[in-house]
């Protein structure tokens, strides 16, 4: 999959507001590529570009829409209140008209695997953050995508939630094909998780550097506790910080 | 559940007390009587006429009229309402049309209607009809337009079409608007069905009623009153079902 020269701008107050600026990049099969950029930048609006919701200025991007290929997990859950745990499980099923007996068994082994069982015919309010962002995370799976895009999916949650997450996530994602966009501003989450990461400068976004994360460990949390971690770190940071300065 | 019966049981010492006063208050004279009725006299009235069938026979087409013209008069405003979430264009046009009949009295409209339609029961209907359309349609489309933008980007994203989003987002999620404005369209609808009858009609309770205080006879008028709570009470306990069979992810 390639992104070649992507740009993007809004009109704004009457003039143009410039969000993606010449943005190419590409993600391998299997690969987790991290987009690290300030608040602001343009992160969001790229995902929304990758996924058909928002439309391009410019720029070439080489996926088929027609083939539903694309799973996108917003920053919150967006479940919605009149459904149950599984039918909101269920949505993107319906949308593609996917939805059998084979794949309601999906998702019971799915509501199994992530501890849901007990939950499945539960109304989304009686939910924790974490169960709300787990069930997201299985609708956006349960329609088998190859290209997997993630918006900060697990900035609203505490910590410990959050590392949990992290691992269910990188378990899921080990030995598939899956080509994954991260998009976080936590430089640990970058690290953790990402195979390779970008930073983006601040609004209009432009690739500003490109890392390889070359650490023993896959797993997310065993990451953390490699002493090149935080190496990664001081070096992302850096780069980083002058693109937080207003 | 305890909580509830007594609950109930102040509810219904409250009217006894009231009615009980009111019959020591007006029994000492005749004039009073006169002008005030009695909670005796009503109940008489109420059983003379409830077991001649008058009574029946006016509250029902009263019934009949409100509830044919609140049923076509909310949906028919509920689907514009929602439908208009297709098109902003479409509602930008409509909506000095809709503040304009939002705003005519239904009481101005009146004579027109029974003139078009006659003084009989399909008048009433137009005007139970007009009385609900509006805000049926108001606050459909204020609903449909209130709707998350972040959850049609989730479903657009699953490559969902505008009928999907409208049939799985819009409606569902605007039913606690529209089924407010069914609840505030009871009084409305009822209130239509009176007008028309009280201005032109043969039958009804406002027709009952317009006679009965014609005759100075206070305890029908009364009477009819208490027929037109009850049908309010009904068409509440009914919505008020359709509210639990429709959104029960509301429920505690
Ligand atoms: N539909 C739109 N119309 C006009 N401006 C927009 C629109 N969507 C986003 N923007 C602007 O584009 C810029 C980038 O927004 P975007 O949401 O992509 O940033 P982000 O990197 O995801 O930020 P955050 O880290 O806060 O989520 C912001 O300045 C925002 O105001
Ligand atoms: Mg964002």
């Amino acid at each position: 999959m390639e992104i070649q020269n992507l740009k993007k701008s809004f009109n704004q107050n009457g003039g143009k507001l410039r969000v993606l600026d010449n943005l190419s990049f590409d993600v391998k099969e299997g690969e987790t590529l991290v987009l690290l950029g300030p608040s602001g930048c343009g992160k969001t609006t790229l995902l929304n570009i990758l996924a058909n919701i928002e439309i391009k200025d410019e720029g070439i991007i080489n996926i088929d829409y027609s083939k539903n290929e694309i799973g996108y997990m917003f920053q919150t859950p967006l479940l919605f209140d009149w459904r149950n745990v599984f039918s909101n499980i269920a949505l993107g099923l319906e949308i593609q008209n996917k939805i059998d007996s084979h794949k309601k068994s999906n998702i019971l082994r799915l509501l199994k695997k992530y501890d849901l069982e007990d939950f499945k015919e539960n109304y989304p309010k009686t939910l924790s953050g974490g169960m709300k962002q787990r069930v997201a995370f299985i609708r956006t799976i349960i329609t088998d995508p190859s290209i997997l895009l993630l918006d900060e999916p697990f900035s609203s949650l505490d910590f410990q939630t959050k590392l949990k997450l992290e691992e269910e996530l990188f378990d899921f994602l080990k030995n598939k094909k899956i080509r994954t966009i991260f998009v976080t501003h936590d430089i640990e989450e970058a690290i953790a998780l990402g195979d390779r990461v970008l930073v983006l400068t601040k609004r209009p976004a432009k690739i500003k550097k490109e890392y390889s994360i070359k650490l023993y460990e896959k797993n997310p949390i065993k990451r953390r506790q490699e002493p090149k971690f935080g190496e990664y770190f001081k070096k992302l940071w850096g780069e980083l910080k002058d693109e937080t300065k207003e | 559940m305890k909580q509830k019966s007594k609950i109930l049981l102040y509810q219904i010492l409250i009217l006894f007390g009231f009615l009980i006063i009111w019959e020591i208050l007006v029994s000492g004279s005749r004039t009073s009587q006169f002008l005030y009725s009695s909670p005796l006299q009503i109940l008489n009235i109420l059983i003379k006429d409830i077991s001649n069938f008058s009574l029946i026979y006016h509250s029902f087409i009263t019934f009949y009229e409100t509830i044919v013209g609140f049923i076509i008069g909310n949906l028919l405003g509920i689907s514009i309402g929602l439908g208009l979430w297709y098109s902003k264009a479409a509602f930008k046009i409509a909506k000095p049309y809709i503040i304009i009949l939002g705003s005519i009295p239904i009481f101005a409209i009146a004579p027109l209607l029974i003139i078009w339609f006659g003084t009989g029961i399909l008048s009433k209907i137009v005007l139970v009809i007009l009385s609900t359309l509006i805000l049926a349609m108001v606050q459909s489309y204020k609903g449909a337009s209130e709707i998350d933008n972040n959850r049609v980007n989730m479903m657009k994203s699953f490559g969902a079409n505008k009928n999907q989003i409208f049939t799985m987002l819009v409606i569902p999620s605007s039913l606690s608007w529209v089924l407010s404005a069914v609840k505030l369209n009871i009084g409305f609808a009822l209130l239509g069905a009176f007008i028309g009858e009280f201005i032109s009609s043969e039958a009804g309770l406002g027709h009952y009623i317009i006679r009965a205080s014609g005759l100075y006879d206070i305890a029908s008028v009364f009477a009819g009153i208490i027929m037109i709570a009850l049908i309010a009470l009904l068409l509440n306990f009914c919505v008020d079902i359709l509210e639990r069979k429709l959104t029960p992810w509301l429920k505690e």
